[in-house]
């Protein structure tokens, strides 16, 4: 297991390796020279030495090479540099902006678990009942419907609504930004804090508990015509425990999985959500800093994503092993 | 009914209902008795209903079979009209069921220690503990070595022979009245079948009960079970004692099933002598006698194709259901081998 | 004398794999059934669109903006004075056109990368995983916008990123099939007879391991076409005069919910139900196409 987890780790540096490359060699396959959108010669005449000077500053006079080079050697310094855009310290936007994402992460995470997982339960239990036809349907109209407009949807039903039409206070939630910003325990809103919260983390969950409702509710009803529930009748064993005590534990399996990944991508693609509730994350920052050519910000923000990425994965994987006895671990990993 | 009579099973009628409307009778009036501590053989092939007969009479069918008949009693009481809760306490405490593959029937994330323990935490109660120290010497009982090691491993770290013996300690576990053993030995390696088996039935003798043995190998049979009962499509076509069955068979199907035994005096080049034709569609049976298409003896223009078959009593406690049964007096194993009628 | 096999154990014979028994499963389910019907419509639409639709793609009514749903508009009109309803149909155009062009691209290239990386495994095998992996590990958003950008803002760039990311999902699946097929008696049978690799490859393995495939496939181009209005919602997709629902959605913006929520219902709409359909059609044709896998869903 050790040996594994090691080996594991240690090919993260490469992958990042690769996808930081790959990234960087897209960066300057993008049109547009970064300097002159820089100093903001996008849309005007900017002088041809204040264009220079921007070049020299932000070392973009040396030949490709050259620069790849110096980004690696910065970066395995931990020295991700200052944003193209405003000069702020790149450790400094990225401190701002990965709480944020991880906050709004856990929470759609924790919806996803609570909610997708004993609606599938529970539908599975209910097959055919009047509950799993209904839920069924919500479940595919949720996985369909675009996160954007669930987004507004929620926003206008829930905030924009109550708030023109003086619905008690209690019930009012908000759309914009974060709030307050207060937090206990890093993961607790604090205040009126979570009334900016609610929509953007349902919004967010919506799609990974609509699949893992289903998943589960698959995997559950896979499981359950499986022989060791038949020996479990067998045994004399109630209905309750059949399902909790056998069933459950076998049918989590691959909904383990599911969340695991649905968490690690989350965190580097909220984008969607952030945009719509203006909750400054991660996504959004990294595609605002592509759109503005500010290559330290995207570069760096992204090496964090596919590292985040590649750790959850591994924690996933370790805990898969956990939960299934059947797994060994040194036999590779990939499905 | 006579005192020692443990399950008395009546006319029992075992349907599944199809996924477009249609029907298969699984099993279609079956009747038998088990006395206690004795060993009752149910012997067919695949499709014969005989897995059917067990878990209809313990109720371990999906939803979409209707399990219907005059009776199934059990010491006197039917268990057609028990309730749910009484069939749940029912299982495992009295009645216990071993599975053809341990591999599939123990449950892969539980450790055999804690499926076994579960029998007494559930029927009697015990304490973690308790179970635990019970489960180890079960698992001693049944000839696994190391049993306190093993019990904390799981399934799929033991073999195959050592699984199945793992599933006869879950079964005997609360010392049940009856055992249904499923084809206990048919998944198994061949160089192990006899020694689970036998650990099988010397466990039965320990612990005193009686045991419904299903199988598709009469060769097993022939040493161990008391009486038989040979099964095709569904129905009974021949009941008696082992004796009965092998030197006095009077069924053609059971007569093909005998005669195609490859035999251990056989000279090594000759022909195997199959049954010739398919086991039969339970969608669409055969009019009349089920087995008429694949038999030697029948009579295409009689009561073989035209009447539905009963089970005849053709000598003290042993009955045939073939209409010709009569005929069949004197036909023996041997000279149906090599073509010879 | 029919030959039905059954089981043991449930005693339910099983049912066979004739096309007309596929197609029979697959109008039993309602819910296909009616998403193959949308579907049908909206490959209409989006061939006779222009002729259908009342308004043409750039027409514009001076002096109407953002009203509601009237006789006259059907959906309203948005807030440059465009029919939202005709926008809506043209819109129908686009998404079929993306959503069938990029899944083919994926299909495409995630089928054969598969089918080589199961087939050959190894070396080969090793490095399309690490790649895959590298792949996948990249916010797909990133890869999108960035390509986006190269690319400029059209219709085809949007094709080009959506088949160039989509086939990370299609490629495990088909490679499983592969490494489980190659060894099974018929594979060995033909390399016995000496057939080439590639004859192996198409003529025998593949069309085993296309089940799961049309599956996916099916179920993918709803994808595609949610991928796309996010795309386009960010303001990397289509650009007008194209008319691309999710366009139309970051048109709309918060801004509207107060006052003109047809501008985003009536696109959203559109979305939602095009990935149902789709995600119900390949639902039935995984149902009709292995009906054990029924009840588990």
């Amino acid at each position: 297991m050790i040996s594994y987890t090691i080996r594991r780790l240690l090919l993260i540096l490469p992958t990042a390796f690769a996808a930081l490359s790959l990234l960087f060699g897209l960066f300057f396959l993008l049109p547009g020279d970064p300097a002159t959108l820089i100093v903001g010669g996008a849309n005007r005449n900017v002088p041809e030495e204040v264009i220079e000077r921007a070049k020299v500053r932000y070392g973009l006079d040396e030949s490709v090479p050259e620069q790849f080079v110096n980004y690696w050697k910065r970066t395995l310094r931990w020295d991700l540099g200052e944003s193209f855009q405003n000069d702020r310290s790149v450790n400094e936007i990225l401190g701002e902006r990965a709480p944020n994402s991880i906050r709004l992460s856990f929470w759609a995470i924790l919806i996803e678990i609570a909610v997708g997982l004993s609606v599938g339960i529970i539908s599975a239990i209910r097959r055919y009942s009047v509950v799993d036809r209904v839920t069924t349907v919500i479940t595919a109209v949720a996985s369909a419907i675009p996160v954007f407009v669930l987004g507004f949807v929620l926003q206008y039903a829930l905030a924009v609504y109550p708030n023109k039409h003086d619905w008690p206070e209690w019930a009012k939630l908000r759309v914009q930004g974060r709030g307050p910003d207060t937090w206990t325990l890093f993961f607790i809103p604090t205040g009126e804090t979570w009334r900016y919260l609610v929509l953007p983390a349902i919004t967010l969950a919506s799609v990974s508990t609509a699949l893992a409702a289903r998943m589960m509710r698959g995997s559950m009803l896979e499981v359950s015509g499986s022989d060791f529930m038949r020996t479990a009748k067998a045994k004399g064993l109630s209905e309750r425990s059949i399902v909790l005590r056998h069933g459950l534990r076998n049918a989590m399996l691959p909904v383990i999985t599911l969340i695991g990944l649905d968490f690690a991508t989350t965190i580097g693609t909220a984008v969607l959500t952030e945009t719509v509730f203006n909750w400054n994350g991660i996504g959004s920052t990294i595609a605002r800093a592509v759109g503005e050519r500010d290559a330290p910000v995207m570069l760096a923000l992204t090496l964090v994503v596919v590292i985040a990425y590649a750790v959850i994965n591994l924690i996933v994987d370790l805990s898969y092993a956990f939960f299934d006895p059947r797994v060994r671990l040194d036999s590779g990993g990939h499905g | 009914m006579t005192s020692d009579v443990l399950l008395s099973v009546r006319g029992l009628r075992t349907c599944f209902r199809l996924g477009d409307g249609g029907d298969v009778t699984a099993v279609d009036g079956v009747s038998f008795d088990v006395r206690r501590g004795e060993v009752y053989a149910i012997v067919g092939e695949s499709g014969s209903g005989k897995s059917v007969t067990a878990m209809s009479i313990m109720g371990l069918l999906p939803t979409s079979a209707r399990v219907d008949g005059e009776g199934v009693l059990w010491k006197g009481e039917d268990l057609l009209q028990a309730r749910a809760d009484r069939m749940r306490r029912l299982r495992g405490k009295e009645i216990a069921m071993i599975f053809q593959d341990p591999l599939t029937a123990l449950n892969p994330v539980h450790t055999v220690g804690r499926q076994i323990g579960e029998m007494l935490r559930i029927h009697e109660n015990a304490s973690r503990k308790h179970a635990k120290a019970r489960a180890i010497e079960l698992l001693d009982l049944v000839g696994i070595p190391n049993a306190s090691e093993r019990a904390d491993m799981h399934p799929h770290e033991f073999s195959g022979g050592m699984r199945q013996r793992a599933m006869i300690a879950m079964a005997i576990a609360c010392r049940p009245d009856l055992l249904i053993a499923d084809e206990p030995t048919t998944a198994l390696d061949v160089t192990v079948q006899a020694q689970v088996f036998d650990v099988l039935m010397r466990i039965k003798d320990e612990i005193n009960s009686a045991m419904i043995l299903i199988t598709h190998d009469l060769g097993v049979v022939a040493g161990t079970a008391d009486r038989v009962m040979v099964m095709y499509a569904g129905r009974a076509v021949e009941v008696g004692t082992t004796d009965d069955i092998y030197y006095r068979s009077r069924h053609p199907y059971t007569l093909g099933l005998l005669a195609s035994l490859p035999r251990l005096d056989d000279q090594g080049n000759e022909q195997l002598t199959p049954i010739r034709g398919n086991p039969p569609s339970l969608v669409h049976t055969p009019s009349g006698c089920a087995f008429h298409p694949r038999c030697d003896f029948a009579e295409l223009d009689g009561p073989c194709v035209r009447d539905r078959t009963e089970l005849l009593t053709v000598g003290p406690g042993h009955q045939s259901a073939c209409h010709l049964s009569e005929r069949l007096e004197g036909v023996t194993v041997a000279s149906m081998r090599g073509g010879e009628r | 004398m029919t030959l039905v096999e059954s089981t043991e154990h449930d005693g339910v014979p099983l049912g066979d794999h004739a096309a007309g028994d596929v197609r029979r499963r697959f109008l039993r389910d309602k819910a296909a059934v009616v998403g193959l019907a949308f579907i049908a419509l909206l490959l209409v639409l989006a061939v006779f669109g222009p002729w259908l639709a009342p308004e043409g793609l750039e027409e514009r009514n001076i002096g109407q903006y953002r009203d509601g749903p009237s006789a006259e508009h059907w959906f309203g009109t948005d807030d440059v004075g465009r029919d939202v309803f005709s926008q809506v149909i043209h819109g129908a155009r686009v998404s079929m056109k993306v959503g069938l062009l990029a899944t083919a691209i994926e299909l495409l290239i995630g089928v054969s990368l598969g089918a080589i990386a199961g087939y050959f495994g190894g070396w080969l095998d090793s490095l399309l995983m690490r790649v895959t992996d590298v792949g996948l590990s990249i916010p797909y958003l990133v890869l999108a916008v960035s390509i986006a950008a190269i690319y400029g803002r059209n219709e085809n760039s949007v094709i080009l990123v959506l088949g160039l990311t989509g086939w990370l999902g299609i490629i495990r699946i088909v490679r499983s099939s592969f490494l489980a097929l190659k060894e099974r008696e018929f594979a060995e049978a033909a390399r016995s007879l000496g057939f080439s690799h590639a004859r192996i490859i198409f003529r025998h393995l593949l069309p085993n391991a296309l089940q799961p495939v049309i599956v996916y496939g099916t179920i993918s181009i709803g994808a595609v076409v949610l991928s796309e209005a996010a795309l386009s919602f960010l303001n990397v997709g289509a650009v007008r005069p194209t008319a691309s629902w999710g366009l139309m959605i970051s048109e709309a913006g918060s801004g509207s919910l107060a006052n003109a929520p047809h501008m985003l219902f009536f696109p959203g709409l559109a979305i939602t139900l095009t990935v149902l359909a789709f995600v119900f059609v390949g639902d039935g044709l995984r149902d009709a196409l292995d009906p054990k896998l029924r009840g588990r869903e």
